[in-house]
């Protein structure tokens, strides 16, 4: 990626931010991409970007991926901008469809990583406030979870049991249905 | 959210949270972002999760939680057994079932749903049962007393129950109403329990004939309404127990009524030229009894049937927060959503072998938990 260039540079692309990860590096992204983040979004509003934004939480190997999807979903919210007023027209509604196909494709793809990586994934997203990544993150772990007993649970996430035998009796007994 | 922690129970033993849990935190994940992770899992999962560790019982049992869970769970008496089933809406998994063998439940049962309790109701004089959901425990309501009939030769043709609760006091009440025959003549009859109580204690006759059908009556903000048909050319009226006519008018013979967003809602079948639709109506100004058709929801025909074939039978449970209309399609043993905005059907669980289907207004989740008032 490159790193952010001087002012005559920014000038000549006005709609690019400067994104700074954890580890100092550099990722230069237009501003449609960037504002899918609600938190950048406002600091752009507030007018402090110039410099570039850091990122304390975030890493560059997070923040490429999170720069990845934003770019892919930025497309994809400009895509539909550009149709909504020809909602009625079958071709684009085609057009739509397979565009939405694609970025599903490009969602089951982007999800494919271990669980360190998807759990910092979210952290970002919530940092960032990014709706769609942290719907999709969490929409992933939620299905990872929904099998699982709770002591694959707590072995998948490092949870200490702290309930007594009392409660977990209770528990048992509360929602009984739960379990049969 | 994090602020009241105790779960509540209905039942007397005093039960709170012993002490306050720790951060209800993995470690790794911030408590909100955990929160909208366990949102996401069906009832059933979330309920087993609360084994997890305390952090996790803590946030999943707070009302909070229960509330903001989407949830949304049907009741239905089971043809097959004896049993009360109750079926999350979305996953179409079974998630409780209540035995009801006192019940007998046969052909002609229905359901009354009233926060976290269901009434099983016998259109017949067979026993009816009030089932408390979250501790499964069955009331078996009395059978029904010689003191609402007229005399003492006349005979109860017909008795139908339906389950209301006191808004103020979330007393139970079972309202039955009862077809009479006299030598000549028929008449209504009514009364009342409360399930505390264990007593039928008459009430005075309804003002008008009513219908005998448990589909043409709804519960409205725990109180009773009556919907009746007349024979008359397409015309029906509604009344209340406090005795205000509600004139309605519709254009064919086919009427339930139904409890939808706190409104008593006429459903009118619609059938015409081949074209049907299950139309919704609500009042918009009780003064004036203004009606308005507020949804007409167009048939929904499967592949290969012809329109007039398939079953315009369909009984609308809730409308959800986005707007579609969940409807039970009684013949095709499905629940299905409709869209007002985009007249467009989406399944979202098969349900076989039931006798009726209604909305459980409870919350699994968290029992005691009543609807936002």
């Amino acid at each position: 990626m490159a790193s952010a260039g001087s002012g005559d540079e920014k000038a000549a692309a006005a709609a690019m931010i400067t994104l700074i990860s954890s580890d100092n590096e550099k990722f230069e992204v237009t501003e449609a991409t960037a504002t899918l983040s609600q938190t950048i979004r406002h600091m752009i509003e507030d007018g402090c970007t110039d410099g570039g934004v850091p990122l304390p939480n975030v890493t560059s190997k997070i923040l490429a991926r999170v720069i990845e999807y934003c770019k892919k979903h930025a497309t994809a919210a400009a895509g539909e901008e550009g149709s909504s007023s020809s909602f009625s027209d079958a071709a684009f509604l085609e057009v739509d469809r397979a565009f939405l196909e694609e970025l599903e494709e490009f969602d089951d793809a982007f999800l494919e990583v271990d669980r360190a990586t998807l759990f910092d994934l979210i952290l970002a997203a919530n940092y960032l406030d990014i709706k769609g990544l942290l719907n999709l993150t969490c929409q992933k772990v939620a299905d990872s979870v929904k099998g699982k007993t709770p002591e694959q649970i707590r072995e998948m996430y490092n949870i200490v049991n702290d309930l007594t035998p009392e409660e977990e009796a209770e528990i048992r007994r509360e929602t009984q249905w739960a379990f049969e | 959210m994090a602020s009241a922690r105790v779960i509540i129970t209905r039942s007397k033993r005093a039960h709170l949270a012993a002490a306050p849990p720790p951060p209800a935190n993995d470690g790794m994940l911030p408590t909100e972002v955990l929160l909208d992770i366990l949102l996401r899992l069906p009832i059933r999962a979330v309920c087993r999760l609360r084994l997890v560790c305390r952090a996790w019982r803590a946030l999943t049992s707070d009302p909070g939680f229960a509330r903001a869970h989407p949830s949304c769970v049907v009741a239905g008496v089971c043809k097959l057994r004896g049993e009360i089933k109750f079926v999350d809406l979305f996953s179409g998994d079974v998630v409780k079932r209540v035995p009801v063998d006192e019940a007998q439940v046969r052909y002609g049962h229905n359901l009354s749903a009233q926060a976290d309790h269901v009434c099983v109701v016998s259109e017949t004089e067979g026993p009816t049962c009030v089932v408390n959901v979250a501790t499964g425990a069955v009331t078996v309501l009395p059978a029904a007393v010689a003191a609402v009939k007229r005399a003492a030769a006349d005979k109860v043709v017909k008795a139908t129950s339906l389950l209301g609760r006191v808004r103020s006091t979330g007393e139970y009440k079972v309202l039955r109403t009862h077809l009479c025959r006299g030598h000549d003549i028929y008449y209504h009859t009514c009364d009342v329990i409360a399930l505390d109580d264990g007593a039928w204690r008459a009430r005075p006759d309804p003002p008008m004939h009513i219908s005998g059908e448990f589909e043409r009556r709804a519960v409205v903000n725990g109180g009773v309404e009556t919907g009746d048909m007349l024979q008359g050319p397409f015309s029906s009226h509604g009344t209340t127990f406090n005795g205000r006519l509600i004139m309605f008018t519709t254009e064919g013979r086919n009427l339930q009524l139904a409890e939808l967003d706190g409104c008593l809602v006429p459903v009118h079948w619609n059938a015409y030229q081949g074209r049907s639709s299950t139309d919704l109506w609500f009042l918009i100004d009780v003064d004036k009894v203004l009606w308005t058709k507020r949804y007409s929801v167009r048939c929904s025909s499967p592949p290969g049937r012809k329109l007039n074939e398939c079953s315009n039978k369909s009984f609308p449970l809730v409308i959800l927060d986005d707007g579609r209309i969940v409807l039970w399609i009684r013949r095709e043993q499905a629940l299905r959503a409709y869209d007002p905005k985009t007249y467009t059907w989406s399944d979202l669980a098969i349900v076989r072998d039931y006798f009726c289907i209604g909305m459980l207004k409870g919350n699994l989740l968290c029992s005691g938990l009543q609807e936002v008032e």
